[in-house]
């Protein structure tokens, strides 16, 4: 949605400049300095994508079969042990890899680590579910096991995926068990979290700590947008069998008040006074907004998003959010209970109260 | 080459930066937070501004749409074909209009959308009996001359996807093909695609390219190299009816390869493009390898641990030599 420019951040000879001897500029020789040091960081950077992704699916696939023969020689040589000899080897798996890739840095030997790392958390939980019969079981030894990896593994794909485990494991629980409100719980978690990493916690500390915060930030948003999306398939579907996966009263009202307080933040950062004409439109537009699309909380989930996006001046966040808002708006007017000539009224006038909002802020900025 | 003091200021190079101009940890965090903070409010009025312009145009838009869908079935044939020719028109015009800005071309992209249809309700309309895959023909070669004159990358897309969808269905409707023969298509796709991808080339090499993203012909030869693995895959496997389309797609593919190690080396550097033939060769000789262990030699375990070892060295040689292959790594 936002191009190029809109995103832009300001360039480092600007921050630096801004910084020092009150914006009278940068020395010849800190210039020098500063120039040689970001050369030699470009000179390092990372091969491209698709050059890690070409390792890591060649890594992954050949862990694939060295898992399956690992698993096959379990299965030989332990018998009636096999659950306790599957917890022992990937808790030492898990171990191997964490140093190995303390000490690696080459794409080769970091995907072999991730693969070693993930083949060992599977035998961690499949030997403890299996042992113990137990869902929760299970599913607390994918939450520890991947709280070791998010803390004790340097690297971004387990992070990400490692909190991914973490909520999947939360909702086959939630799933399992039926519990009520679970679902609201989980999203409250993930809200509260997603908005304080990426927004609220101190920034001084969020970009201290950037490899550690950015991937568990994503996977907490890939997690809240499962959340929603579970829930607007069960609504749009009417499963009723599985209506207790749907987000109540407590969720809609969570992710408005979340957004208040993002859109309040960013005022305030900016200077703007809450009581202001542009502050109490923003925060009148959001909580009509939420309550218009109640049945789908999902769009004011993904507004927060595309809005945490643009401040964060995060791409993939806005594209996540772009590409989400749009299929649970569809979903929305979709599942509005009317006939196709009174949708296409509400559509018509949703666009021209969008286009009157246009025209506002623009003669505003003008 | 650009003045690395005028790159983006992301949190690495502030880093960097500080710590190369010496500044003190109290400026360094200053930096940093200058560096994080919200957009300007400029770049909020503007972001805020597009928002609204295009989620109002969409939604006004769809309602238009439902609107007569709504009344389709009791429009008469002259006013369903004014009001699609009135919006091919419109968005012609406006394409005409401001062919130089992104406004223009994003409305002659909508213009050539609409051309579909049009040509559905013509059919619909006057029982022309012609086959689907006529109705995409036709669709191509109608919009073609406003794709060569808007020089948008979007409508070369379109243009190659129209036709592909036509040469499908044309290959599954009119040819009376046994199964086997069906596996020529994959072949004729990538054929298509390579086409289109060394006219991408050739163009893009004249002194001013009427098109420059690079995200078009690579997605057209990452495209090609998966058709062709399709028939080259069932070969080495032994799957799918027996026949000469897959032996041609087999040989097809690793003649695509060496023509793409030549050209992407030789003539245009291109890491992507070689990564793919790379990737491409990879599947092939994992693919022959397993089926050489778990089928001709009926390995099990042992198997596993063969093959999961030649992965791992296959991949290791293949990135050795794609970062050797070029001089300069193009993003």
């Amino acid at each position: 949605m936002a191009d190029g420019a809109l995103l832009a951040r300001p360039s480092v000879r600007d921050v630096l400049t801004q910084i020092s001897r009150g914006g009278e500029g940068l020395s010849t020789t800190v210039e020098d300095a500063t120039r040689a040091a970001l050369a030699r960081l470009a000179a390092a950077a990372p091969m491209p994508w698709y050059l890690r992704f070409l390792i890591g699916a060649g890594a992954w696939v050949g862990a694939s079969f060295l898992l399956s023969a690992i698993l096959g020689l379990i299965l030989l040589a332990s018998g009636e042990r096999l659950n306790s000899v599957a917890f022992v080897l990937g808790c030492l798996f898990i171990m191997a890899s964490v140093l190995l890739r303390r000490r690696v840095n080459t794409p080769f030997l970091t995907q072999l680590a991730l693969v070693v790392s993930s083949t060992g958390q599977i035998l961690v939980i499949g030997a403890v579910g299996s042992a113990t019969h137990s869902v929760i079981a299970g599913g607390i030894s994918a939450i520890v096991s991947s709280s070791v990896l998010i803390v004790w593994f340097p690297d971004r794909v387990q992070r990400f995926s490692a909190t991914l485990v973490v909520f999947g494991a939360l909702a086959v629980v939630i799933a399992d068990h039926r519990i009520a409100h679970g679902m609201d719980a989980m999203a409250l978690v993930v809200l509260v979290l997603t908005l304080s990493l990426w927004r609220f916690a101190p920034r001084g500390f969020t970009l201290e700590h950037a490899d550690l915060v950015e991937p568990i930030g994503y996977g907490l948003v890939i997690a809240l947008l499962g959340v929603l999306a579970t829930h607007t398939i069960v609504m749009m579907a009417n499963l009723h069998e599985v209506g207790w996966l749907r987000l109540g009263p407590m969720s809609i009202v969570a992710f408005i008040v979340a957004l208040l307080a993002l859109a309040a933040a960013i005022f305030v950062e900016h200077g703007v006074q809450l009581v202001r004409v542009e502050a109490m439109a923003a925060f009148a537009g959001i909580v009509l907004l939420g309550a218009i699309t109640r049945s789908t909380p999902a769009i004011v989930a993904t507004v927060l998003l595309l809005v945490l996006g643009f401040d964060r001046r995060a791409r993939t966040l806005i594209a996540l959010a772009t590409v989400f808002f749009l299929g649970f708006g569809a979903a929305f007017y979709y599942d509005l209970q009317l006939t196709l000539l009174q949708k296409s009224g509400i559509l018509m006038l949703s666009g021209a109260l969008c286009l009157a909002a246009w025209a506002v802020v623009r003669t505003r900025r003008g | 080459m650009t003045d690395p003091l005028d790159q983006a200021a992301t949190p690495k190079r502030i880093r960097v930066a500080t710590e190369a101009a010496g500044f003190p940890p109290p400026l360094a965090r200053r930096a940093m937070a200058v560096a994080a903070a919200s957009p300007a409010v400029e770049a909020w009025t503007q972001f805020l501004t597009l928002a609204l312009l295009l989620l109002g145009a969409a939604l006004l838009l769809s309602g238009v749409i439902s609107f007569f869908a709504f009344n389709w079935a009791t429009l008469g044939r002259f006013a369903k074909f004014a009001l699609i020719e009135g919006g091919v028109a419109a968005c012609a015009l406006i394409g005409w209009w401001r062919l130089r800005d992104v406004t223009g071309r994003v409305a002659l992209f909508a213009a050539a959308i609409l051309v579909g249809p049009l040509l559905g309700v013509f059919g619909q309309t006057y029982q022309t009996g012609a086959d689907p895959w006529g109705l995409f023909a036709a669709w191509a070669l109608l919009i073609a001359p406003w794709v060569i004159v808007a020089g948008f990358t979007p409508l070369w897309m379109l243009e190659v996807a129209l036709c592909d969808v036509a040469l499908v269905l044309f290959w599954l409707q009119v040819p009376d093909l046994d199964s086997s023969e069906v596996l020529y298509l994959f072949s004729l796709l990538a054929g298509l695609h390579a086409i289109a991808g060394a006219a991408w080339e050739w163009q893009s090499h004249r002194a001013t390219p009427w098109l420059s993203a690079r995200w078009a012909p690579r997605f057209l030869v990452a495209t090609a190299f998966g058709f062709l693995l399709v028939p080259a895959i069932s070969f080495v496997l032994d799957v799918v009816a027996a026949g000469p389309a897959r032996t041609f797609g087999f040989f097809a593919l690793w003649l695509a390869v060496a023509v793409s190690i030549v050209v992407y080396r030789r003539v245009r550097e291109d890491l992507f493009m070689l990564t793919v033939a790379g990737g491409s060769v990879l599947i092939m000789l994992t693919v022959g390898f397993g089926r050489l262990l778990f089928d001709v030699l009926k390995l099990d375990i042992s198997g596993g641990l063969l093959m999961a070892m030649f992965v791992l060295v296959e991949v290791v040689v293949a990135v050795a030599w794609l970062r050797r292959s070029v001089r300069a790594e193009v993003e």
